[in-house]
């Protein structure tokens, strides 16, 4: 009987002790995006026309150029976080942002272009939802039944997930040629709020909180965090790690739906080749905020955060002038040092506070 | 130190504001001061990756330097091709530009659907937007320079045709299979097949084949089917993927006719060895320079032009004239 007991004890350090190592992250994330912020205004404004603002440091930069573009990538790096946090990984979300996209625009296609908005706005947002859901319910199952390494299970996933979308849509765009979207939708995911487009920004925002509350005012988040810490010892003390695995993978492509939703609302259009090769880039987003793939540590503001820095370096290279030939270097290249930057700051920081 | 590391983010904050003010200082000094026009041309392509768009790059610096020295002014042009094929990136391209004052834009879409409201959005921001090489339909931009995607597709048939003695069976290479152009072109070689009873569609009109962009990809597909089906007796690419790579096509002479779009260099070489019977060329040094002289001609004359589709008829090129047209590669790409 002193197994569990110890392992319970265990389990509830590591989640004491990697609750307060993210806060120390988060901090120095934020410093990070200050530093940036402040060199890139420096520079938007030496660079900008006669006559033109900032380039950098004006609202339609930090909206459309920066927050509206980031939003899919945040809102599934929040679901890619918990997965992470429990010794996980997914790289099929791009795919499931497609398919979740692809199945909300043909049934939205078949509605009048006038439909109201009482009809449209719920299947816009439920379908994706549960398509996406289901999806990550799907693999969820796979990981738990199969036994095999999240990675393979995803990685053939992936591919199926693209498969079914190519599959099933003939003109491999939506709305084809016959059909458009009913324009509420597009008009409510593009509505100006103070003169900006914030709604993707806003259902972002509104991704983390729901992420926060999980992982850290929830038991199932506490799971969550114990099952990735110590899978062995969290089975011992209780948790049935099965069930864990297939929430978060579930809350993984429930993001991915969103983000799929996100993104229709937007362009009013999803082709089958959507969003691939969007699941490094949320990935990466979700370890620079502090997620260990080795598991048992992440935050949801550390996916936000994460996946600022990498939002603001793209939109830095605009800022700049820089070649765009250069962008897949000069964001790998920033990635690697905020990462290191950010686990030095880490270190420093926990050594001034003398804790864990 | 934690009270060190707050004072130093608020340093940084301090300083941030500062600059913002700095900037409201400037921007209202140079207004006052009355600089020199300069024009921005902002060009954003599909992919960086792909020759054809690089010849647009070239044309389209081209046409600034000479519309330039022409016309007095500081025409800039701002190329902001994605590294890779994505509407999102495109899209935040197009933004980019606005925001960065450019006065004109075009555009090669990924998924004119999807770029709709962002060349909409430039358009009402006084942007002028011209789509070349592939269309954005419905939405505001100026004109469409390019191929007739549908009659594109009639071009290739029709030359296959001929090059099969109007019989045999044919596969159609099909690249991307979200690409609208692409789809048009499909129906273009299908819509002019009904004119030759002869000819049949592999597998009786699923004889589409649809790969990745990259000429390994193409290749390996091109590859594939003609092990899988032996029977295929000719090729309708409807664009030129595998021929970028050398030793793609696994026929020897002409014992498989093909006719591709595109006419790149590389591809110029299956023309010799007779793998090839004819390659249709787009003009991809056109698609930057007429795009920039449509843009300028509405920026500086507010002149339209008479059409909002411009189309530019395809160059038959075949082993006779490959080193003419290797030539002209030369001279746009050299520059």
């Amino acid at each position: 009987m002193s197994l569990p007991v110890e392992a319970e004890s265990q389990s509830a350090a590591y989640y004491v002790s990697s609750r307060r190592l993210p806060r120390l992250q988060e901090l120095s994330l934020i410093g990070i995006i200050v530093l940036l912020g402040a060199a890139l205004s420096y520079f938007g404004w030496r660079y900008a026309m006669p006559g033109h603002p900032n380039l950098f440091l004006n609202p339609d930069n930090l909206v459309d150029g920066i927050a509206t573009p980031m939003s899919v990538y945040a809102i599934m790096a929040v679901g890619a976080t918990c997965v992470i946090i429990a010794g996980g990984i997914d790289i099929s979300v791009g795919s499931i942002f497609a398919l979740s996209g692809l199945a909300s625009a043909a049934v939205l296609q078949q509605m009048p272009v006038d439909a109201s908005a009482w009809l449209v706005i719920p299947v816009a947002i439920l379908i994706p939802m549960i398509v996406g859901s289901l999806c990550g319910l799907f693999n969820g199952a796979l990981v738990v039944i199969l036994r095999i390494h999240p990675f393979i299970v995803t990685l053939g996933t992936m591919v199926i997930f693209r498969g079914i979308g190519n599959v099933s849509v003939r003109e491999k765009i939506l709305p084809d040629s016959r059909h458009q979207l009913p324009a509420v939708f597009s008009h409510f995911m593009r509505a100006q709020i103070a003169g900006q487009r914030l709604m993707p920004m806003l259902v972002m925002l509104a991704c983390v909180l729901a992420g926060a509350i999980y992982l850290h005012l929830s038991v199932a988040g506490r799971k969550n965090y114990a099952v990735g810490g110590n899978e062995e010892a969290a089975r011992f003390s209780g948790i049935r790690t099965g069930r864990v695995k297939l929430l978060v993978y579930t809350i993984s492509g429930l993001t991915a739906g969103v983000a799929g939703m996100v993104s229709l609302g937007r362009f009013s259009s999803m082709s089958t080749n959507t969003a691939t090769g969007y699941e490094l880039m949320v990935i990466a987003g979700a370890v620079v905020g502090g997620a260990s793939l080795l598991g048992g540590r992440g935050t949801a503001l550390g996916a936000l955060l994460g996946t600022l820095v990498i939002a603001i370096i793209g939109n830095g290279i605009y800022t700049l002038q820089l070649p765009e030939e250069n962008r897949s270097i000069i964001v790998g290249a920033a990635i690697l040092v905020a990462a290191a930057l950010d686990s030095r700051l880490t270190a420093r920081l926990r050594g001034s506070r003398g804790g864990n | 130190m934690k009270r060190g590391w707050i004072a130093g983010i608020g340093v940084a904050c301090l300083g941030t504001l500062l600059l913002v003010v700095s900037s409201c200082k400037k921007a209202a000094e140079t207004n006052a001061g009355g600089a020199a026009e300069k024009i921005i041309i902002g060009i954003v392509a599909k992919s960086q990756s792909n020759a054809v768009f690089q010849a647009a790059h070239a044309g389209a610096r081209d046409a600034g330097k000479e519309l330039s020295a022409k016309l007095g002014k500081d025409i800039e042009i701002d190329i902001k091709t994605p590294t890779d094929e994505d509407p999102q990136a495109q899209a935040d391209a197009i933004g980019a530009l606005v925001r960065e004052g450019a006065r004109g834009i075009a555009v090669s879409c990924s998924n004119g659907a999807a770029l709709k409201q962002p060349i909409d959005d430039a358009v009402d921001k006084g942007v002028v937007v011209v789509c070349f090489d592939s269309d954005s339909k419905g939405s505001k931009r100026m004109c469409y320079y390019g191929t007739d995607d549908r009659q594109c597709g009639i071009n290739v048939m029709l030359q296959l045709a001929k090059a099969m003695n109007d019989e045999g069976t044919i596969a159609i290479l099909g690249g991307n299979q979200s690409a609208p152009n692409l789809q048009g072109r499909i129906a273009g070689v299908r819509e002019e097949l009904k004119n030759h009873p002869k000819i049949k569609e592999l597998k009786d009109g699923q004889g589409v084949f649809y790969h990745e962009e990259k000429p390994e990809k193409a290749a390996e597909a091109v590859g594939n089917a003609q092990n899988a089906n032996p029977q295929i007796t000719g090729w309708a690419m409807i664009g030129g993927w595998p021929l970028f790579a050398a030793d793609a096509l696994p026929w020897k002479g002409d014992a498989v006719k093909c006719v591709s779009v595109d006419a790149l260099p590389p591809e110029l070489t299956y023309l010799k060895s007779g793998q090839v019977e004819m390659l249709l060329a787009q003009d991809c040094y056109s698609w930057g320079h007429k795009s920039v002289e449509l843009l300028i001609d509405k920026i500086v004359n507010n002149k339209s032009p008479e059409s909002d589709r411009i189309i530019d008829p395809l160059t038959p090129v075949t082993a006779a004239n490959a080193d003419e047209w290797a030539q002209k590669w030369k001279n746009w790409l050299g520059k």
